[in-house]
C-alpha cells in the first residue's frame, strides 16, 4: 500500500527532525546490541583459536614436575621415572626435560638462554618442525652428539650481526664447549593465549646425553608426556598421582598440568564471561526498551492534537496505531543497526588487539536485530494503542 | 432528497453525579444543497451538534441518518471512514499540519481513503488552485497568512469530494478582509452544489446561509429564514 510507504517516509523524517532526542533514546538498544555483538564474538573468536591451537598440537600434552609441599619430601624425577611413564597403556610418548641457563656465543654475539636437552620424541610431541636444516636423530641422542637446534631468536640475531642468512653448519658455542647447529625452529604458529605459555625467543635444544655429558648429570626438571587420544585429563592425573606415591614414596608429591584441562578452564570462564555480558546486553536492550516507551508516551501526548486531526480526516485506529508503530520499531531498528556497526568495529578493534583472529558471529548480529525490533514492538505497542483510542474530540481541544 | 436526518437526538454527559443534556431530542432535517448557519450562546450545545452531525461523537439517544445510512450506533473504525469520505472538516483554529507543506495536508484524507500517490498529488494540486492558492503548495502552514491556511483547510476539507462541508467558526480567527475571502469561497461551493453547515455567533456570516437554527439549552429554538 502506497499510503503505508508514505507514513512510513513521515515518520522517519519526524524522527529526523528530533536527531537528538531519538539517538538518545536509541541508547540503551546501541550499547545491549554492541554488547552482544561484541562479547559472543570474541569469545568464540577466543574458542576458534584455542580449538585450531590444540589441533595444531595433535596430541593431548601434559606436564610433570616434583613439587616440595608441606609434609612432603622432595624427589627429583629420574630416567627411570621416564622410562616407568612411557610404558604406562595411557602415554603415547615421554620426553624428560634438562635445563640450564647458560651463554651462547656466536663469533662476538653473546646471550645467556636457556638450553633445553631433550630426546628426538620432543619435537614430534610438540608438533615442532624446522624451518631450514633437520632435527637430531634417536642416534646423535644415545651417542651424546654435541650438535644443536637454535630458535628463531637467535638465528635472527646472528643474521643481523654478520648477514648469515642459513646459520646450519656454522658452530656456537655453548658455555665453553662448540656445538654444531643442524637446524633453526619454525616459530609455532599459536593465536590463542597458548602461545604466551609456550613462549620461546631464544631457547636451544640439544640432545639431553650432550648436555648430561658436557655440563655434568643432573635431574629431570620435568617431564613433558602424550596422553594416548579419548584419555581424559582428570583420570590420568589420578592414576598418575597414585602410581608415583606408590612408586616414589607417600609423602612425595608431583605437580602436573594439562593442556586440555588449561584450556578447559579457560573456555569455562570464557563462556561465564560470555553469558554474563550477554545478560547485562539484554538488560539493557530492557531498558533500551522501556526508554522508546517513555519516549513514545511523550511522543503521543505532544501529537495528541495531530492525532485528533488525523482521525477527524479519517485514519482508522489501524492507521493511528501504525504510524506510532512504526516510529518505535524505527527508532529501535536505527538503534541496533548502530549498535551493530560501532559493535562490529569495536570488536574488530579489540580481536586485533588481542591477535585472537577476526570473528564476527552472525547469529549474535540476526539475534540481536530480531530481538530489538521485538523489543520496538513490544514497548511501542502500549503507546501507539494509546495513541489508537484517543477521543476525537478531545484531541482537537488539547492545547 | 434528505441528506442529513436527526429523528430525537439526545447527548448526554455525566458530570460528576449529575447528567447534562447537551441535546435533548433534536429533529432536523438537511436537504441536499442546502447552505445552513448554526447559531447559539455558549453552551447552547452547538458544538456538540457539529460533532454528531460530524460523525466525531456518537449521539446517547435517537437515529441520525446520513445519505440514507443509519450511523447513530457505528464504531469508532466505521465512524472514521465515513468522516474520511462523507464530511469535510473546516474549523476555526485551522488544524493543519505544521510539518507538512499545504499540498502533503490536503493529501491526507487522500491517503486514508487509499488514493494511489500520483493521483493524490494531482488532485491535491487541482485543489489548492482551486481555493486560488495554486502559488502556495509547497509552502508550510507557519508560512503561510491565516487566510490562506484556512484555504488549506478548504482545499482539504473537499479532498474526498464529502457530502457535507462542516465549518465550525471558520472566520474566527481572521480578520475580516480575509474572513470574507472564506465566506465568497463557500458561496461558491454551494453554489456548486455542496452542502455547507456554518457555526458561527457572527451575524454578518449568517447572512450569507439561506437559513439559520438557533439552539438554546440543547433545543432548537427558532428556525430563521434569510431573506434574499
Amino acid at each position: 500500500m502506497s499510503g503505508y510507504f508514505e507514513e512510513l517516509v513521515q515518520t522517519i523524517s519526524s524522527l529526523k527532525e528530533q536527531a537528538m532526542r531519538s539517538l538518545l533514546t536509541m541508547i540503551g538498544i546501541i550499547v545491549g546490541v554492541m554488547a552482544i555483538i561484541g562479547i559472543v564474538s570474541i569469545g568464540q573468536a577466543g574458542k576458534n583459536s584455542i580449538k585450531k591451537d590444540l589441533e595444531s598440537f595433535g596430541t593431548n600434552i601434559a606436564a610433570m614436575w616434583p613439587e616440595r609441599r608441606e609434609n612432603s619430601v622432595y624427589k627429583p624425577l629420574n630416567k627411570y621415572d621416564a622410562e616407568f611413564l612411557r610404558h604406562l597403556a595411557f602415554i603415547e610418548s615421554v620426553s624428560p626435560i634438562y635445563y640450564l641457563y647458560k651463554e651462547v656465543r656466536y663469533n662476538d654475539f653473546k646471550t645467556t638462554t636457556m638450553v633445553n636437552g631433550v630426546n628426538e620424541g620432543y619435537f614430534k610431541l610438540n608438533n615442532r618442525t624446522v624451518s631450514t636444516g633437520r632435527l637430531f636423530t634417536e642416534k646423535e641422542n644415545t651417542g651424546s652428539r654435541r650438535v644443536c637446534v637454535i630458535t628463531e631468536g637467535i638465528k635472527n640475531d646472528i643474521q643481523k650481526k654478520y648477514g648469515i642468512v642459513n646459520p646450519v653448519g656454522r658452530i656456537i658455542k655453548i658455555g665453553d664447549f662448540p656445538f654444531y647447529i643442524i637446524g633453526v625452529l619454525k616459530k609455532p604458529e599459536l593465536k590463542s593465549f597458548l602461545s604466551t605459555l609456550m613462549s620461546e625467543e631464544r631457547d636451544v635444544y640439544v640432545p639431553e646425553n650432550a648436555l648430561k655429558i658436557t655440563f655434568g648429570n643432573f635431574d629431570i626438571r620435568y617431564l613433558i608426556f602424550g596422553l594416548k587420544e579419548g584419555v581424559k585429563p582428570e583420570k590420568a592425573k589420578n592414576s598418575l598421582e597414585f602410581l608415583f606415591r606408590l612408586r616414589k614414596g607417600k609423602n612425595t608429591y608431583y605437580g602436573m598440568n594439562f593442556l586440555e584441562s588449561q584450556v578447559n578452564v579457560f573456555t569455562g570462564v570464557m563462556n561465564k564471561i560470555t553469558f554474563i555480558i550477554t545478560l547485562i546486553g539484554a538488560l539493557s536492550l530492557f531498558v533500551g526498551g522501556v526508554g522508546i516507551m517513555n519516549i513514545m508516551f511523550i511522543s503521543v501526548t505532544e501529537r495528541t492534537r495531530e492525532i485528533g486531526i488525523r482521525k477527524a480526516l479519517g485514519a482508522s485506529q489501524n492507521a493511528i496505531m501504525r504510524q506510532f508503530l512504526s516510529e518505535a520499531v524505527i527508532i529501535s531498528f536505527a538503534g541496533s543497526t548502530l549498535g551493530v556497526l560501532v559493535g562490529i568495529l569495536i570488536t574488530i578493534l579489540i580481536e586485533s588487539a588481542i591477535k585472537w583472529g577476526i570473528y564476527i558471529s552472525a547469529l549474535s548480529v540476526v539475534i540481536s536485530y530480531v530481538f530489538s525490533t521485538l523489543i520496538g514492538i513490544t514497548f511501542g505497542l502500549l503507546p501507539a494503542k494509546k495513541a489508537a483510542s484517543l477521543n476525537p474530540i478531545d484531541a482537537l481541544r488539547y492545547e | 432528497m434528505k441528506l442529513i436526518e436527526l429523528k430525537k437526538i439526545s447527548k448526554i454527559y455525566r458530570m460528576g453525579k449529575i447528567d447534562v443534556a447537551a441535546l435533548q431530542s433534536i429533529d432536523l432535517d438537511i436537504d441536499k444543497g442546502e447552505y445552513l448557519a448554526i447559531m447559539g450562546p455558549s453552551g447552547s450545545g452547538k458544538s456538540t451538534l457539529m460533532n454528531v452531525i460530524g460523525c466525531l461523537d456518537t449521539p446517547s439517544s435517537g437515529e441520525y441518518h446520513l445519505t440514507g445510512d443509519n450511523v447513530s450506533r457505528l464504531s469508532d473504525n466505521e465512524l472514521a471512514a465515513i468522516r474520511n469520505r462523507k464530511i469535510g472538516f473546516v474549523f476555526q483554529t485551522f488544524n493543519l499540519l505544521p510539518r507538512m507543506n499545504a499540498r502533503k495536508n490536503v493529501e491526507l484524507p487522500l491517503i486514508y481513503s487509499g488514493m494511489k500517490k500520483k493521483d493524490r498529488e494531482h488532485r491535491a494540486v487541482e485543489l489548492l488552485e482551486k481555493v486560488g492558492i495554486g502559488d502556495r503548495v509547497n509552502h508550510l502552514p507557519g508560512e503561510l497568512s491565516g487566510g490562506q491556511r484556512q484555504k488549506v483547510a478548504i482545499a482539504r476539507a473537499l479532498a474526498n469530494n464529502p457530502d457535507i462541508i462542516l465549518a465550525d467558526e471558520p472566520t474566527g480567527n481572521l480578520d475580516s478582509r480575509s474572513g470574507e475571502e472564506i465566506m465568497k469561497i463557500f458561496d461558491d461551493l454551494n453554489k456548486e452544489g455542496v452542502t455547507l453547515i456554518v457555526v458561527t455567533h457572527e451575524k454578518d456570516i449568517a447572512k450569507h446561509m439561506h437559513y439559520i437554527i438557533h439552539l438554546k439549552d440543547g433545543l432548537i429554538v427558532e428556525k430563521e429564514i434569510n431573506g434574499k
